[in-house]
């Protein structure tokens, strides 16, 4: 059956609502059809270097990682004694804690000496009286299970760690919680408890007490490629293999991902309209 | 159209003539006349107390008595022609009804038979809520009310000194059960006493009903073959076990026994502490646990050896009270179990404990390693900015807790597999005692001989169905389910165990609460 076709002139323009349209078929289109259409309204191209730079957290992380790793290894092995690495890593805390303190934020330093002096002894204490439980925890694991699960609570540290942007996956307890495990469980395969408590120590300097001092500090090619390098000289004298599989991955992270982000900048797609839904911002009245 | 029902005792076919006692009830709706005839009687100076109105007469012959309808509201009179029931006159409600209109049903039932069964009436009271009008109920209901109140005033001087003996143990038996609930708290840990005080109280309450007359018949009758069963057969099995073991002394054969169980757990502490089935637990703490719950068990073993000579005399009481019957034998082996297996129960709270302890921490402590924290206030879990110390600590208890958890949980399912086996053990014998104190033989053997006493249930037949002559229905109790009862006939202060929960078991079982006897 054919639609009955109305004899009223269209002169009329069609109006975007639903009782005024009389005239016109239901499937008409008009051409001022997604007219309020905008794409990629946020998106900002920034300059490579930028990019690179914001990779550049990742490897920072990963990094300090494998200079943790490193140490483990060294005090594994017997390779140092460690009362030098509680003596220098100490001296490093110290600088890093005078830097930030000093320098870097601008708050009153004597307020807070006696808040993280407290911290400090409670870390240096509650570490010092548990080392000789947390030795024997592990004992009757396999030496394979433990690294195999150090290897995995140190994969979640890197997914969950705070790298400075906002994102709902960042749980900052989450990562240190799971470095903490994963230092724990290869604690247990050192020589005596005071190894674990250096260990220990270290894990807490390294996790704990670094990230609040990276995040004072900005981007810089120069840090970061400090400690890259650091990074690859010491993982050298443990194992060549590692050093270069380490390498490819630093490669990766931070040169070919950027390029491949900027590169496909422009696939991106993103549209905005009114029909999104509205953004409640804080006013100050 | 009004239908008159007429229940009417069979023994009226036996008389002449009689006046009619007993009580009148109209329908709610007006329709049905219900006459209640409870009683015959010859004249009017053989009734008793009992409080019935006059509703009727009855004779076989043409002559009548002196006409005394226009004093009453409702009433019958009833004659006999070729052995068929009929109504001579009839007055409701203060008008005399036409004989042609009216339906008239005579229910005949034998007095005697009624007024001896009980279940009967307690099977018509339960339906109270179900139908108002139901006809029977009233009939079972008043000839109860009127026969039950027949006081003894006509016995013998022999009969009521006994009576006045039997009301003073009663009076006795209360100043002891008083005494004994004021001591409950203490005493029910022990499943002797608890025995005691049930048989004690069972005792007072068959006496209360006998006396009384305040329980059936069938209670009593059960409560009283039940005890003798009881009695004999716990006679029976202390002679054999006397036979048994004549040679030993008794005190010696339960510190043989409590010697063995404390050699078995210290083995199996000892497996424990080593390898149990392959796993490898945590070294120090195995050991340090093992060495704890062994010391345990050697001072239970030092205080049982030291305790010898008190054993003796507790073993002497046992056997005084296991003469009473197989219930008692059945708690005073409970008890021995109690007794044999505290430490066992010690061990097994110690385990539970800490076992449950840890995995509420691990719990807390998995919250903080994911950062987050319970909000009781709200009720649900939020999550929460910890500080780095917090964090720290968190995080360390947290493995300490883990690791351990599987050395914990080994010990605590040994012992609380041997904790639900007790457990199982004192149900069972619990169970027992119930059984034994339940079983209902006097209402069995009632019921297979199919006595009136144990009958639940109405058979109706028709005796006379003729036109022109009002429908005569004969009406007999007869015996109903089995189940029915000896569900019904089970003595008052026997109380059935309360039902496992099985669910709630479990749940206790997972989280580590403690498993009581149930």
């Amino acid at each position: 059956m054919k639609l009955k076709k109305t004899y009223v002139q269209k002169p009329r323009k069609w109006k975007k609502n639903l009782y005024e349209n009389h005239g016109f078929l239901d499937n008409y289109t008009d051409t001022s059809f997604l007219e309020e259409l905008r794409k990629n309204l946020n998106v900002k191209d920034s300059p490579l270097p930028t990019i690179i730079l914001g990779a550049g957290r990742v490897t920072h992380e990963l990094c300090i990682i494998v200079l943790f790793t490193v140490i483990f290894v060294y005090l594994y092995n017997g390779w140092v004694e460690p009362e030098a690495v509680f003596m220098y890593s100490g001296c490093l805390t110290s600088l890093g804690y005078i830097l930030y303190r000093f320098f870097l934020t601008a708050a009153m330093p004597y307020t807070t000496l006696l808040k993280d002096l407290r911290t400090v002894l409670v870390f240096l204490g509650f570490g010092y009286v548990l080392s000789p439980v947390l030795k024997t925890l592990t004992d009757t694991i396999s030496t394979d299970t433990i690294y195999a699960m150090s290897t995995f609570m140190m994969f979640i540290h890197l997914v969950f760690f705070d790298y400075g942007i906002s994102a709902s996956i960042v749980s900052s307890a989450l990562s240190l919680n799971a470095a903490l495990f994963a230092s724990v469980c290869l604690a247990s395969r050192l020589a005596t408890p005071f190894h674990a408590f250096v260990l220990l120590t270290n894990t807490v300097e390294c996790f704990a007490l670094l990230p609040i001092l990276v995040a004072e500090i900005e981007d810089s090619a120069v840090i970061l490629s400090t400690v890259i390098l650091l990074s690859l000289v010491a993982l050298c004298t443990v194992s060549v293999t590692m050093t270069v599989l380490f390498s490819c991955v630093v490669i990766f992270v931070t040169i070919i991902c950027p390029l491949l982000f900027k590169k496909w900048t422009r696939y991106k797609e993103n549209i905005y309209g009114p029909w999104d839904e509205a953004v409640v911002e804080d006013q100050e009245m | 159209m009004i239908t008159v029902m007429i229940f009417i005792p069979r023994d009226l076919y036996d008389k002449d003539s009689c006046l009619l006692y007993g009580n009148f009830a109209l329908s709610s709706r007006g329709n049905i006349a219900i006459f209640y005839v409870l009683q015959l009687l010859q004249n009017v100076k053989e009734r008793s107390s009992i409080n019935l109105t006059h509703v009727g007469q009855y004779n076989k012959s043409e002559t009548s008595y002196a006409n005394v309808a226009n004093r009453s509201i409702n009433w019958l009179t009833v004659g006999n022609k070729y052995n068929d029931l009929f109504v001579k006159t009839l007055v409701v409600q203060g008008e005399t009804v036409n004989m042609t209109s009216p339906k008239i049903i005579f229910i005949t039932y034998d007095l005697p038979i009624f007024i001896n069964t009980e279940l009967l009436f307690f099977t018509a009271c339960e339906r109270e809520m179900e139908n108002d009008e139901n006809y029977f109920r009233t009939l079972m209901y008043n000839i109860k009310y009127c026969y039950t109140n027949i006081s003894n005033t006509n016995q013998k001087t022999s009969k009521r000194i006994i009576l006045f003996v039997l009301e003073y143990l009663i009076l006795f038996l209360n100043w002891v059960l008083a005494g004994f609930v004021v001591l409950l708290p203490v005493l029910k840990l022990s499943s002797l006493c608890i025995r005691l005080h049930n048989s004690l109280e069972s005792f007072r309450w068959a006496l209360d009903g006998q006396i009384y007359h305040k329980s059936s018949k069938l209670k009593i009758g059960n409560y009283v073959v039940a005890t003798l069963v009881d009695i004999i057969s716990g006679y029976l099995i202390l002679y054999w076990f006397m036979s048994l073991v004549s040679s030993t002394l008794p005190s010696q054969l339960l510190l043989h026994s409590a010697e063995e169980v404390v050699h078995t757990l210290q083995e199996l502490l000892k497996w424990l502490m080593g390898i149990p089935a392959g796993l490898k637990l945590n070294f120090a703490f195995n050991k340090m646990l093992g060495k704890f719950f062994v010391y345990h068990i050697n001072l239970w073993w030092t205080f049982l050896v030291l305790a010898e000579p008190v054993l003796d005399f507790i073993f002497f009481i046992f056997l005084c009270f296991g003469r009473l019957g197989l219930t008692f034998q059945a708690a005073i082996l409970a008890d021995l179990l109690a007794l044999a297996s505290f430490h066992v129960y010690c061990i097994y709270v110690y385990a539970a404990r800490l076992y449950n302890l840890q995995i509420s921490g691990l719990l807390a402590l998995w919250r903080l390693f994911l950062g987050r924290k319970k909000n009781p206030l709200r009720g649900r879990v939020d999550s929460c900015e910890y500080t780095a110390n917090q964090l720290f600590i968190g995080t360390l208890a947290f493995t300490i807790l883990l690791f351990l958890l599987p050395t914990t949980f080994m010990y605590y399912i040994v012992f609380s597999t041997l904790r639900l086996l007790v457990s199982a053990l004192a149900g069972l014998l619990i169970r027992i005692q119930f059984l034994l104190q339940a079983v209902p033989l006097y209402t069995l053997c009632m019921w297979l001989l199919k006595s009136t006493s144990v009958s639940s249930s109405l058979h109706m037949k028709v005796q006379t169905r003729k036109s022109g002559v009002p429908l005569v229905l004969s009406m007999t109790p007869v015996r109903g389910s089995l189940w029915k009862t000896i569900k019904k006939s089970i003595p008052d202060p026997v109380k059935k165990p309360s039902a496992i929960m099985w669910g709630s078991l479990l749940k206790s079982i997972v989280t580590g609460q403690l498993i009581y006897p149930m």
